[in-house]
């Protein structure tokens, strides 16, 4: 083709009025493959796949039969015989044992898909290999790491270590399994026979847990948990070497539940290191951890924490009874545990105390709680909870009564405004303007005069878009974070005033009502105070200050049925029980002899009458008078 | 929500009957007494209180010899048919007091609070609410009435602090009124108004002992009984006995009433919240006594599917009277009903007992 | 989940229908004062004071009221009608907004009307809920409501609401008139003894003129003053000055500045004043005492022959505020000479006023409360009729003074004089 002026020409207009299809890449269109199903797993397709498995597993059982007869052979015929014959006898001693797990109905059992998991260790490397690969999809995941050694003992062992990298430390794996492995038990000239592998964890591997596997249930909770699994030829088992190493966030001071006074420690996302800083607080023999582990796709640890000697045995085993039945796939959080395992009830109020503090939950647990971690999760759980733990703090025990019963009160109180005040306020105006003093009335008459919207409407509006800035607050990233106060402040509080879309007197109650709900210490308790502020707006809407009078008698009502892990809510005022003088208000540290009675602790007393035990001795100098 | 909806103590006990024995005390009973009885209405509530206690320890005393409720042992005591008469008989004035409640309460919403509503949607939104919390059982409404106790004694308590001002003592004088004989009459007559701690009998075996039960009501309805004393007497204080016969609302007039200073003034608004809450706790109690009534001698399994049907019947019999009057008078036709109740079960169960010890021991 | 949705929609739809009766504030105007007055053929003139919000604003806001500062903040309607009610409903006609009397703060009435009798007018008031006992009772002394009602101008408050609150919450700094509620004006229409008061008001003197009501009681140096005589020149023509005293609900007496002070005495709630008296040594000189009541008057009552005897036992503290003549009045000596003449004059009064309240058959004081303790039941207490024996009463008055402070003052040293 010439490449002159008048092609170029026709082949613009060309371009221009010839219509082509844009060159798009095919889409992508996620659709229901044919084995989304369970159905589709159990078709004729996959007994066929188990046949052949059987068929590969029973001819590498020949070949494997065939070179041990070889070598046994060479032997004889070489005379070489006596040097051999333990190496010998030990094969086939294997070989003996494979054949048994390979009996035709064990065989068709352990092979079928979705069975792998289930499956007892092979005594052949090879099949515990295959087996290996095929959970983990090796080759094509590369996390997980497998390594082939053979032992230098006499004879040669040959064994394989498994872990996952990047939960494992790469430096003890060398340092601390392959070194000793590889070395030290070269050194030995006997062979390693009879209980091998235990004589392996007693005698080589200096790692600080070692533990004996059965099956690859086992083995893959091991990996999966970052340790190291090893396998040797010949052996019914495997050993795991504990290598956990991955990268986490270091101890941290808290976000969220920030104190004046009080330890300064947050929980991170390691289980191990979340017990142990509340190990660290309250160092008792008494304090038992015990591990439940949850889900059927990732098994997540859940340590459930209790003094032994405290706590009410029955409120532990049913701890233990609903976490351990869970049937779940996946859980990542306290928050989702949570749910699991708290009472239904009708009102979204929190059942267990949530924290990030160690210290708080040591509190509680002094009690005679119960604290749950969850692996991977910066906050643990403490139950049973009342009410009125909600409006404590970490550092109220720090402070002296006085101070921590104002700021207690303070709590409650703005707790009482946020529930109630726009509810009030709408009562009020609506059906009851004589309550209201006259200034008063005619002010808000006044502010109210050129708004185009109904009180109520006003209110809603507001509310609404306070919600809004909070949302967005919590969602916008941190640096864009300044905006949010600028658009909330300025635009809508300056701005629809000044535009007499509400009245200022609307704004004031708005910003009160937000402002005391953010005092209350437990963030879901004030969220529950702010689902209830609409409700009640609601009657109060319709039915005046009967509207919300009956409102917060069945909210009341509610509160008091209600049970948090067999603790009423409301406890200690309703039911009434003796409080330990902690409830609203809380007594001097040394007067509180009792432990809270409702829990019904295995040793209720907390510190005899006297605790200020030097009051009755003489002042330190005076006694040699 | 079935026959063991849970345990309660002495708290729970106080509550329940402290709430269920104070409601009138916001309606026009007190207004009623002074008419009756003139400047000695205040021992009227004391008197039947005195009068109520006796026969509440004379129950005491035969449940404290047998176990379960009072159904229980009314079978053991008077047979079954008796048994089924005397909880048929309760049922019925649990029932015809929460309508009477109901409907003054609803009545009196329209004359205070909510002038300008429709007397319908006002009686539905009682039941509904008695309903629902009927809904969450009985442990829930006592402990709640518990809580709520402080409250209303201190709401009560500021309404008559804060009228001080207004108080002439010599309102009480000449202080035997009609004479005493005719104030012990009227506090005879009055002694149905305590009827409401029957209620715990009915409930007993969640009670932890009679002991409990006794304490309870001696307390709990002490205090009630003690308030309604209060306010009467408060009431003839501020307002003296002619004007005070003529309110329909004594407390609500107390409340109204009341100004210390340009900011402290009218407070109404706290007497509405007050009265609500008390008007529907002893609505739904009453409901619930009345349905434990009714499900015990019948057997049934569970309240809840019984729940709509009383209330519906309690509503229906509540919008029966034509106007206020007929209400107030129909509730005071009620009274003698009530008083009858109060002193006529616990005595004839004590007879029984008795004659059937007598029996026993020859 | 389902049934709480039910219950919001539910909730909703009771909201949607409107018959809940709720008002939003700008559909309500709300009433300050009401003025009743007697129009012929026994109909009433009703004369209301309603705020006007916006004006509110206006006047509060400053810079944001712009031109609007100058509005009246309530606007004043008058209206005739048969009765109360009838008027509300009119009202209702003319105004686009529900009235609203919850805030009535107070009720004025003509004296016409009162002399007439209020009783049809004051007891549908306790009956409605929006009037209450706390409202107060004023009567238009000499003219009618409608008149003080248009022509009260407070000069400070810029509220009418805060002028009425503000005028009776001072009652007491002076005592020139009582604070009068309309439960204590309408409990003694019913109750067996005591009769209605109300506090006068009316407009001052027009041409600034002092025009004393009542003579000077001997040894005493004040004037005593109805609302018209009072010297006032600029400020708000409208003043709160003495009591109307009531026998039933028809008007029969009014009690100047001074003996309403002595009423207030009697029932225990003067709480301070001035006292002007002449100087017991230099007659020409006068001396101010600060006085206020020691304790509750002691009043005790018992029946001789039919005959109520009422001895009542006031005692007074007072303060040196001024002494004009130099005398040494601090002294214990000259103070007891002082004290004596204080009681002479207090008694006088005293039995002055009393003898008024027999003469006119009212009994604002409630002296009657004293017998009822000579009664056991209701009814001999009803049967012995008060009332229509207090003109009858013997009282007996006793007052002690008691001169506790000397001001500032420790002792008057004399002024130099020319010589």
């Amino acid at each position: 083709m010439v490449d002159n002026s008048l092609i170029k020409i026709f082949n613009f207009v060309k371009r221009i009025l010839v219509f082509r299809p844009p060159s798009e890449p095919s889409r992508f269109v996620l659709g229901e493959g044919a084995d989304d199903g369970r159905e589709s797993e159990t078709t004729g397709d996959d007994g066929l796949w188990s046949a052949v498995r059987e068929l590969e597993a029973l001819s590498r059982f020949g070949r494997r039969l065939e070179t041990t007869m070889d070598k046994a052979r060479a032997a004889l015929t070489t005379g070489e015989w006596p040097s051999q014959d333990e190496t010998l006898r030990a094969e086939c001693a294997a070989l003996e044992k494979q054949w048994r797990e390979l009996r035709p109905l064990l065989l068709s059992y352990d092979f079928s898909a979705d069975n792998l998991t289930e499956r007892p260790i092979s005594t052949s490397l090879e099949e515990n290999r295959r087996i290996i690969e095929a959970l983990y999809k090796l080759p094509t995941n590369k996390d997980v790491v497998m390594r082939h050694i053979t032992l230098g003992t006499a004879p040669p062992l040959r064994a394989t270590l498994v872990y996952m990298e990047g939960l494992t430390d790469g430096k003890f794996i060398t340092l601390g399994v392959l070194q000793p492995l590889m070395l030290l038990a070269g050194g030995r000239r006997e062979p390693l026979t009879g209980e091998m592998l235990s004589r392996i964890s007693e005698e080589i591997l200096p790692g600080s847990h070692v533990k004996m596997l059965g099956t690859f249930r086992e083995v893959q909770s091991g990996i999966n948990s970052g340790d190291t699994v090893i396998f040797l030829d010949g052996a019914g088992e495997a050993l795991e070497v504990e290598t956990k190493g991955w990268e986490h966030r270091g101890v941290d001071r808290p976000l969220i539940e920030q104190s004046i006074r009080g330890s300064q420690v947050a929980f991170s996302e390691n289980l191990r290191v979340n017990t142990g800083l509340i190990r660290s607080m309250l160092r008792s023999s008494d304090l038992v951890t015990e591990l439940i582990p949850v889900g059927t796709r990732s098994r997540v640890s859940c340590a459930v924490m209790y003094l032994n000697s405290v706590a009410n045995a029955d409120l532990v085993a049913e701890i233990k009874r609903r976490v351990s039945k869970i049937n779940t796939d996946y859980l990542n959080d306290s928050g989702h545990l949570e749910q699991f395992i708290e009472d239904r009830f009708i009102l979204p109020l929190p059942q267990a105390l949530s924290t990030e503090r160690p210290d708080r939950v040591a509190v509680h647990l002094s009690e005679g709680r119960v604290g749950i971690i969850v692996e991977g999760s910066p906050f643990a759980m403490v139950v049973p909870a009342n009410f009125f733990t909600f409006f404590h703090s970490g550092e109220d025990f720090s402070l002296k009564p006085a101070a921590a019963n104002f700021l207690r009160f303070l709590r409650l109180f703005g707790t009482l405004i946020s529930t109630v005040l726009p509810g009030l306020y709408i009562a009020l105006t609506y059906f009851h303007q004589e309550a209201v003093p006259t200034g008063l009335a005619l002010a808000i008459a006044a502010a109210r005069e050129e708004v185009p919207f109904p009180a109520w409407f006003e209110i809603f509006m507001m509310e609404v878009s306070f919600e809004l800035i909070r949302e967005a607050g919590v969602r916008i990233p941190g640096i864009l974070g300044s905006t949010i106060g600028i658009v909330g402040a300025i635009i809508l509080g300056q701005a629809a005033v000044a535009a007499q879309i509400v009245s200022p007197i609307i704004v004031i109650l708005v910003a009160i009502t937000g402002l005391a709900s953010s005092i209350i210490p437990e963030f879901r308790m004030a969220f529950f105070a702010r689902l209830s502020r609409f409700g009640l707006l609601l009657v109060s809407v319709t039915m005046g200050l009967v509207g919300l009078a009956s409102g917060l008698l069945v909210m009341t009502v509610a509160l008091c049925s209600m049970k948090s892990f067999g603790l009423p809510y409301m406890v200690p005022i309703a039911p009434r029980t003796v409080s330990g003088l902690d409830v609203v208000a809380r007594g001097e540290v040394w007067r509180r002899e009792r432990r809270p009675d409702p829990l019904n602790t295995r040793d209720p007393s907390r510190q005899p009458e006297v605790s200020r035990e030097w009051e009755q001795e003489l002042p330190a100098g005076e006694d040699e008078k | 929500m079935s026959y063991q909806p849970g345990r309660m103590g002495i708290a729970e006990g106080i509550g329940l009957t402290f709430m269920v024995m104070l409601p009138r005390v916001f309606l026009t009973s007190p207004a009623d007494t002074i008419a009756a009885i003139r400047n000695i209405a205040w021992l009227a509530p004391l008197l039947n209180w005195l009068i109520a206690l006796p026969m509440f320890y004379l129950l005491a005393w035969v449940m404290a010899r047998h176990r379960g409720d009072l159904y229980a042992v009314s079978e053991r005591l008077l047979g079954r048919a008796g048994a089924w008469l005397l909880a048929i008989f309760y049922a019925t004035l649990f029932i015809l007091d929460a309508a009477a409640l109901l409907r003054q309460f609803a009545e009196n919403t329209l004359l205070t609070a909510l002038p300008a509503t429709e007397f319908r949607i006002v009686i539905f939104w009682y039941i509904l609410f008695a309903v629902v919390l009927v809904y969450f059982g009985i442990e829930g409404i006592a402990r709640a009435c518990y809580l709520l106790m402080p409250f209303v004694v201190g709401g009560v308590a500021a309404v008559i602090l804060l009228l001080t001002p207004f108080y002439d003592a010599y309102h009480l004088v000449p202080w035997q009124g009609t004479g005493l004989l005719s104030a012990f009459q009227r506090g005879l007559a009055l002694v149905g108004i305590n009827i409401g701690g029957l209620l715990l009998f009915v409930l007993a075996p969640q009670f932890q002992s009679p002991a409990t039960l006794r304490t309870a009501l001696v307390y709990g309805g002490g205090l009630s009984a003690v308030l309604r004393t209060l306010v009467i007497l408060c009431f003839i204080l501020a307002f003296g006995v002619a004007q005070g016969m003529e309110k329909t609302l004594p407390f609500f007039e107390m409340s109204r009433l009341v100004y210390l200073s340009r900011y402290i003034q009218r407070i109404e608004a706290l007497f509405i919240v007050l009265w609500v809450i008390t008007g529907l706790l002893a609505i739904a109690i009453n409901l619930y006594a009345a349905l434990q009534l009714i499900a015990r001698p019948l057997n049934l399994p569970s309240l809840r599917p019984l729940v709509p049907v009383i209330a519906i019947v309690i509503v229906n019999i509540a919008v029966i009277p034509p106007d206020l009057n007929t209400v107030v008078e129909a509730g005071n036709n009620l009274d003698p009903l009530l008083s009858a109740g109060m002193i006529g079960g616990p005595l004839l169960l004590a007879v029984a007992e008795f004659v059937k010890r007598r029996r026993k021991r020859p | 989940m389902i049934r709480l949705t039910a219950l919001v929609c539910l909730l909703a739809a009771l909201l949607t229908l409107g018959c809940n009766g709720s008002h939003e504030t700008d559909e309500v105007s709300f009433v300050i004062t009401i003025g009743v007055d007697a129009a012929p053929d026994g109909q009433l003139n009703v004369t209301y004071r309603l705020s006007k919000p916006a004006m509110v604003r206006g006047e509060a806001g400053g810079e944001g009221g712009g031109g609007k500062s100058g509005a009246e903040p309530s606007t004043i309607i008058t209206i005739t009608a048969p009765s109360l009610a009838v008027a509300r409903d009119l009202l209702n006609a003319q105004v686009a907004r529900v009235p609203n009397l919850s805030h009535v703060k107070v009720i004025v009435i003509g004296e016409e009307l009162a002399r007439r009798g209020v009783g049809e007018v004051v007891g549908p008031l306790l009956r409605f809920r929006e009037f209450r006992g706390s409202m107060f009772v004023h009567v238009a002394d000499n003219t009618t409501a409608e008149k003080v009602i248009r022509t009260n101008r407070p000069v400070i408050e810029s509220l009418p609401a805060r002028w009425v609150e503000g005028m009776m919450a001072s009652a007491g700094e002076t005592g020139y008139y009582p604070r009068a509620f309309l439960h204590d004006f309408y409990m003694p229409m019913k109750a067996g003894s005591g009769s209605p008061y109300a506090v006068m008001t009316g407009l001052s003197s027009s041409g600034g003129e002092a025009r004393p009501a009542a003579g000077q009681t001997a040894g005493e140096k004040t004037d005593e003053f109805l609302s018209g005589g009072v010297p006032v020149r600029s400020g708000n023509p409208v003043l709160l000055i003495g009591t109307a005293l009531f026998r039933g609900d028809k008007m029969v007496g009014k009690l100047t500045s001074e003996e309403t002070r002595m009423f207030l005495i009697l029932t225990g709630e003067f709480r301070r004043g001035f006292l002007t008296i002449q100087d017991p040594l230099q007659p020409a000189s006068v001396v101010d005492i600060h006085l206020r009541l020691g304790r509750k008057p002691k009043i005790a009552a018992t029946v001789a022959d039919g005959r109520p005897v009422i001895d009542i036992d006031v005692m007074l503290e007072g303060e040196i505020s001024a002494i004009s003549s130099g005398v040494n009045y601090e002294a214990r000596a000259y103070n007891q000479l002082l004290e004596e003449q204080i009681s002479a004059i207090i008694r006088q009064d005293l039995e002055k006023t009393i003898r008024y309240m027999q003469q006119v058959g009212s009994d604002p004081a409630n002296l009657g409360k004293y017998v009822r303790t000579q009664f056991r039941t209701y009814g001999e207490y009803r049967d012995f009729d008060f009332e229509s024996r207090f003109p009858s009463a013997v009282v007996n008055v006793k007052v002690t003074t008691q001169i506790r402070r000397t001001g500032l003052m420790r002792i008057t040293s004399p002024i130099r004089g020319p010589e």
